[in-house]
């Protein structure tokens, strides 16, 4: 006989247990806001790692990272980062940090901060950022270390502006390293995965841009907090008494949020470009997105190649980034994959362990 | 933010008050006597929870909690909007699943019967919801419609009206003496057939000196029905979502309690809700109905924002103010302006250099890479400085100081 789920205690909750949660909880909670109080922005230090400023040009910065070893690898790596977030990422906190690892495994690193872009940049196209502002960047690294080519790293976005950019400039390009990067836009991705590239058929940049100018960085967060709304916006906030209550995690957990909404607005014409041509169009791989009035082959990309993504990716899909080895013209293509999401790429300790040597690694055994 | 004796006091009472609702929660969900059918003190203690319990706490909520945030800095500020809106959202929750299973215990006798219940009040939820976003009773009404576009349009509209009848600066630049005082009168005559336009007459085409503009605003009224269409078809797959993912969250929960698992605190309950809602919602929002309904809202947005611009600048350029279209077009030239400085910058600097070792690359983007094209090999050996931004740096610009000189050779090519 069905036994009525009510009738057998349905919800047994234990009234001294539950009091007992809530206590601790909201103990929890005091002193969290204690440590909430104590706190001032300034004590959310991010991007820690030394670093001098090597070349300038409208908003953005090309900074070296200080080498910690005395004979670094000759070829520095310069990182290209996504337009849409800040690129401290990559050095978030000291003992969660991707360039620093990368230093103490004897890498020169170069960075590239973009800036957030004003109403000048609102008319920046791709050809400014890919032509313009990572070639002269490379120039610099090359003109520093007396070089023709350096080792490129691009992440997310900034690792599609870096395949057009390999593709155009091969001749530039040492070794090519390719994180979480959209490849092809138009995968069916997994539940919660792949939602931006179906979200934005219908959309109308040219209405967006004519309306916003520079696309807002709050209106890119929003579309990316609404990836996986309850999660984003609510679940992880569950868990804030028991962070707040320690300083530490607090301060790291601070850092996160601070990256997190720290978002730069899209330069208009590059964002229009980058979604009508890349998103809508899938033109990347179809050999069909022109650039500068030149072509963008992936064919072109014939050096190594080492790609990088995360399995459980809700931003860009593995698939997306997978396809890569379909278009490259490398012989030497290697794909990696980590058991993490888009995020996690940077701030996951385990990852943290694994992914620099295995660029470091990669790099030595290609110098 | 300062943790002073009145901030621990409020924070205190604030816990407190949550204790006592949580606690109060619990006598609700006690269970009801075994012949499966709600007793009277459950109403009762349902009743108190909500009079003693949850409105309190949120009342409490609002008035101080917020003015606690408002003394802590950016960052951390948001963060704990963000935790203490979660525990806002948390209490709704709870006061929703107790609504619902109190529902339920009052039909509950076989499995059919609870079910129905939670289909009986889960649909009265989207009733209640569907009433609030009832767009066809709206569009039907085509005057009240009229009233709420002209509340909207009143924002931006009204500074354009109440500058062009007041303001005299502007009457003695027209004319000055007997003229302005001529213009004055026009200018009632003018406030007088712009209040005519505000009605369904706009909907006709307009004549007259006011023309161009009751064109803008009866094209907004347009732009403003699509964009309140599109809002009301995407709240109603998403209102149907938040019911969806409220059945399955209360099915979820009953299972649990089939299988004898138990919630261990309202964060356990949380998490369930944040599991089971993204699921429903992610369904959503992977289907065909939900990206053209978001595109649909978006792009009438951003339509509709494009021609309240337009009214606003109509007021703007009366007063001899910069309109956002004044502003691009300086920002596109400064942008032009730029780009070309750094290119005659490369120009100039490239026959100075040595020539690089390596193979040329491939052409600049700049306007002027065709005649830069063959020097780009010497051009990537310039110094840093010289790719940047030259507005900057007049002197650079004027003098070219950065670029190598023979007493500063440039390096040879790559090692």
């Amino acid at each position: 006989m069905f036994s009525l789920p009510w009738t057998s205690n349905p919800w047994p909750i234990e009234p001294d247990k539950v009091m007992q949660e809530v206590t601790d909880l909201n103990r929890k909670l005091l002193y969290g806001m204690e440590n909430f109080g104590k706190l001032r922005e300034e004590d959310i230090h991010i991007g820690t790692a030394p670093k001098e400023e090597v070349y300038r040009e409208d908003k953005l910065v090309l900074y070296r990272y200080t080498p910690v070893v005395k004979t670094p690898l000759k070829t520095p790596v310069l990182i290209s980062y996504a337009l849409v977030n800040r690129p401290y990422m990559v050095d978030l906190q000291e003992d969660r940090s991707i360039v620093r690892n990368l230093l103490n495994l004897g890498v020169d690193v170069y960075l590239i901060d973009w800036g957030y872009p004003g109403p000048t940049e609102r008319w920046l196209t791709l050809d400014d950022y890919i032509n313009g502002y990572i070639d002269n960047c490379v120039d610099a690294i090359c003109q520093k270390h007396d070089l023709a080519q350096v080792n490129l790293l691009g992440i997310c976005q900034g690792g599609t502006f870096s395949l057009c950019y390999a593709a155009l400039h091969p001749e530039k390009i040492k070794n090519l390293i390719a994180m979480v990067t959209p490849v092809d836009f138009h995968v069916k991705g997994a539940a919660g995965c792949g939602l931006l590239n179906s979200w934005v058929q219908g959309m109308d940049p040219d209405a967006m841009v004519e309306t916003f100018g520079n696309i807002p960085g709050d209106f890119m967060n929003y579309g990316y907090l609404m990836l996986r709304p309850f999660a984003l916006n609510v679940g992880k906030y569950i868990d804030l008494p028991e962070i707040a209550s320690d300083e530490t995690k607090l301060l790291n957990f601070l850092r996160m949020e601070k990256w997190i909404f720290d978002s730069p607005a899209q330069a208009g014409e590059a964002w229009r470009h980058f979604v009508r041509d890349f998103y809508q169009g899938n033109k990347l791989i179809k050999g069909e997105v022109e650039i500068g009035g030149r072509r963008v082959d992936l064919a072109n990309i014939t050096m190594p190649v080492l790609n990088l993504y995360a399995e459980q990716d809700h931003l860009v899909p593995p698939s997306s980034t997978v396809a890569l080895e379909n278009f490259v013209g490398a012989k030497d293509y290697t794909v990696h994959s980590f058991p993490t999401g888009h995020i996690g790429m940077y701030v996951s300790g385990k990852v943290q362990k694994d992914l620099p040597p295995l660029i470091a690694n990669w790099l030595k055994a290609r110098k | 933010m300062q943790w002073d004796k009145g901030t621990e006091t409020t924070m205190n009472g604030w816990l407190g008050m949550q204790e006592k609702l949580l606690k109060g929660w619990w006598d609700v969900l006690t269970p009801p006597p075994q012949n499966g059918h709600a007793s009277s003190a459950a109403n009762t203690s349902w009743e108190r929870w909500l009079t003693q319990g949850l409105e309190p706490w949120q009342a409490f909520y609002q008035g101080n909690v917020a003015t606690a945030q408002q003394m802590m800095a950016e960052v951390t500020k948001q963060a704990m909007t963000q935790f203490l809106s979660g525990q806002d959202q948390t209490q709704q929750l709870m006061r929703l699943v107790s609504e619902a299973w109190q529902a339920m215990l009052v039909k509950g006798t076989s499995p059919a019967d609870w079910q129905t219940a939670l289909f009986t009040y889960t649909e009265q939820l989207r009733q209640q919801l569907n009433a609030t976003l009832n767009s066809g009773q709206l569009l039907e009404n085509s005057a009240e419609l009229w009233r709420l576009y002209h509340d909207e349009a009143q924002k931006f509209a009204q500074p354009w009206l109440s500058a062009w009848w007041q303001m005299p600066t502007f009457m003695s630049k027209v004319g000055g003496g007997e003229r302005a005082e001529a213009t004055n009168a026009f200018m009632q005559l003018f406030q007088a057939a712009f209040e005519q336009t505000w009605g369904r007459a706009l909907l006709s085409p307009s004549i007259g000196l006011t023309r161009e503009f009751n064109e803008k605003v009866s094209k907004g009224f347009d732009l403003w029905l699509e964009n309140q269409q599109a809002l009301s078809t995407y709240q109603l797959l998403v209102s149907e979502a938040w019911v969806d993912a409220f059945q399955a969250l209360m099915q979820k929960l009953v299972a649990m309690a089939q299988k004898g698992e138990t919630i261990t605190d309202q964060r356990h309950l949380l998490r369930i809700w944040v599991e089971v809602a993204d699921e429903v919602f992610i369904e959503l929002f992977h289907s065909a109905p939900y990206a053209k309904a978001q595109s649909a809202y978006v792009n009438s947005n951003m339509a509709l924002r494009q021609q309240q611009r337009d009214l606003l600048e109509v007021w703007l350029r009366s007063n001899d103010m910069p309109t956002r279209t004044d502003l691009d077009e300086a920002h596109h030239q400064l942008y032009q302006l730029r780009k070309e400085v750094k290119a005659l910058k490369k120009t100039l600097a490239a026959p100075e250099q040595k020539p690089a070792s390596v193979a040329p690359a491939a052409p600049k983007h700049s306007p002027a890479s065709a005649t830069a094209k063959k020097r780009v090999g010497a051009a990537r050996k310039q110094t840093p400085k010289q790719g940047a931004d030259a507005v900057t740096d007049q002197s650079a610009a004027n003098n070219d100081s950065d670029a190598p000189t023979p007493a500063q050779p440039a390096p040879e090519g790559e090692a």
